[in-house]
């Protein structure tokens, strides 16, 4: 479960977490489902350590 | 807003020999100069299965196939900070999946001030439609210090999806912004 905060950029919302050196925003206009929000969140963490692993 | 003359999209305007980098009218800003990159477009490949498309400097020590970018005009953007990547990206980056990436080095601002939006080869992508990261981390003892702006895609077959005309072929990439 990330706790997150939210910002605002013109009319969108971005959701904002800090996590094991990655900070990472993703945009959650119009979502209200916290548990897709969560699962957003969670692939956009495993996407970035998944750069980090897979460089050369 | 694009100006265009006939079906050509200006890219410059000059007042005598000074380059204008923003017109208004009134004070609402109607036009700003874009950015613009002519990628020679490469694809770097591990174990016989390509894991990038188009340009990608962050690996230019490791692999020797990661195309390469010319700068077409030299106005700042980015904090004068180095695109190292406009790379359809696969395995090691969206797990099975593809999508795009935008790697400048050091730490860039998610705002409509960095860009609005990338055009490559005539395929849109959206800052807010992106995963923003940014990371200043050392690993193994090499740094990561940049900022990602990621475009993932459900797409999984190569190289469905990708913006680029083919390898080995340049293509344009237009950065717009909002300043």
């Amino acid at each position: 479960m990330f706790e997150y905060t939210t910002r605002l950029d013109g009319s969108t919302t971005w959701a904002c977490i800090n996590v094991d050196s990655f900070y990472i925003e993703v945009n959650i206009t119009g979502m209200t489902d916290e548990n897709t929000i969560q699962d957003k969140l969670s692939t956009a963490l495993q996407s970035a350590k998944d750069t980090i692993s897979g460089e050369g | 807003m694009s100006i265009f003359v006939g079906s050509s999209e200006i890219n410059d305007i000059y007042i005598g020999s000074n380059i204008v980098d923003n017109i208004f009218v009134g004070s609402n800003k109607v036009w700003s100069r874009p950015l613009l990159y002519d990628i020679l477009v490469g694809d770097e490949i591990i174990n016989y299965a390509t894991y990038m498309y188009g340009y990608d400097h962050s690996q230019a020590a490791v692999y020797t196939n990661v195309g390469s970018a010319t700068l077409v005009n030299t106005y700042p953007w980015f904090n004068s900070q180095t695109v190292s990547t406009i790379g359809w990206k696969g395995q090691g980056v969206f797990s099975t999946t593809w999508g795009m990436v935008l790697r400048i080095e050091g730490q860039v601002a998610n705002s409509d001030a960095s860009f609005t939006t990338m055009d490559v080869n005539g395929n849109v992508f959206n800052r807010t439609d992106a995963t923003y990261v940014y990371t200043n981390v050392t690993t193994n003892n090499v740094t990561y210090n940049y900022t990602e702006w990621q475009w993932p895609t459900s797409t999984a077959t190569f190289p469905a999806g990708a913006p680029w005309s083919g390898e080995g072929n340049t293509d344009r990439v237009r950065f717009e912004r909002d300043v």
